[in-house]
């Protein structure tokens, strides 16, 4: 993990994520992808869309971090957790989505990029225990 | 609002393993509001200013209970930090951490330079060839 910094206070290989980027730029949907520095990129889809992603690494994405990232960066539409030993809250994940603003791993954004309310996409077990838990009662 | 928080630490430089790859640390908040969550956001950059190599996950009583993550990740709590004594409580977990960690590297080459066999705590594959801040580390 590199040196902490006032500017980029979140683990990261040094702000670089080649397979994040990798798997954008062999993307269809994905017309251009453009670094910003500090995890941030600016992607502009086939459709002229343009979505601005805050990619990191973190072991448990949640309430305070999320809090953390809108601080530094603003509105953000995607937040992408790059790492498979990493993970975000899922109920996070739905205060998100009633912001239009998504959080995936890299594998659900691939999916989410594909729908113009990318924000929305849930893979199939997350779309099973989401109506299970509101049939339960629990949201 | 007077907040509190728990300090908890995890991972290999808390579970003694020969090199530890940061600093792991999570910090356990009251709730997802504004006022827990810039609570634990203030807490986690002064932590970081002082330990640069920590790596630290900020998660609400509920979070971290939903994601059993004290359990499955073996945390060890460290310390608390209230509003009112924030500075004072966290120089004093920062200070024990780091006064743990220079023990252990003293210990480790005063027994080397004595040819002593190997201190209490100090596990046989952490002695290498070169000493380094990444030896062996013993806490709690």
């Amino acid at each position: 993990m590199p040196a902490y910094s006032d500017d980029f206070p979140w683990p990261s290989y040094y702000g670089h994520y080649d397979f994040f980027e990798q798997r954008m730029r062999a993307h269809n949907r994905v017309h251009d992808l453009e670094a910003l520095g500090d995890g941030r990129y600016r992607l502009t889809r086939a459709d002229g869309t343009i979505l601005e992603v805050f990619v990191c690494e973190c072991y448990l994405y949640a309430a305070a971090q999320y809090m953390a990232t809108v601080e530094a960066f603003g509105r953000l539409d995607a937040i992408i957790i790059s790492s498979n030993w990493c993970g975000y809250d899922p109920k996070l994940k739905l205060e998100c989505m009633d912001k239009q603003v998504g959080l995936f791993d890299i594998g659900e954004f691939m999916g989410a990029l594909n729908r113009p309310d990318f924000w929305a996409y849930l893979t199939d077990t997350q779309e099973k225990i989401l109506r299970e838990m509101k049939e339960q009662g629990f949201l | 609002m007077n907040e509190m928080l728990s300090v908890y630490g995890f991972g290999s430089f808390f579970a003694g393993k020969a090199v530890p790859r940061d600093i792991d640390l999570l910090l356990l908040h009251r709730s997802t509001d504004r006022s827990s969550c810039q609570f634990a956001i203030d807490c986690k950059a002064r932590i970081e200013r002082v330990l640069p190599s920590a790596d630290i996950v900020m998660l609400s009583r509920s979070e971290a209970e939903r994601h059993r993550f004290v359990s499955r990740s073996k945390a060890i709590e460290l310390g608390k930090v209230t509003t009112a004594k924030l500075d004072e409580q966290l120089a004093t977990i920062i200070s024990e951490l780091t006064r743990s960690r220079s023990l252990s590297l003293t210990r480790l080459a005063s027994h080397r330079a004595q040819g002593m066999g190997m201190p209490v705590g100090i596990r046989p594959d952490s002695l290498g060839t070169h000493p380094t801040s990444n030896d062996e580390i013993v806490f709690w």
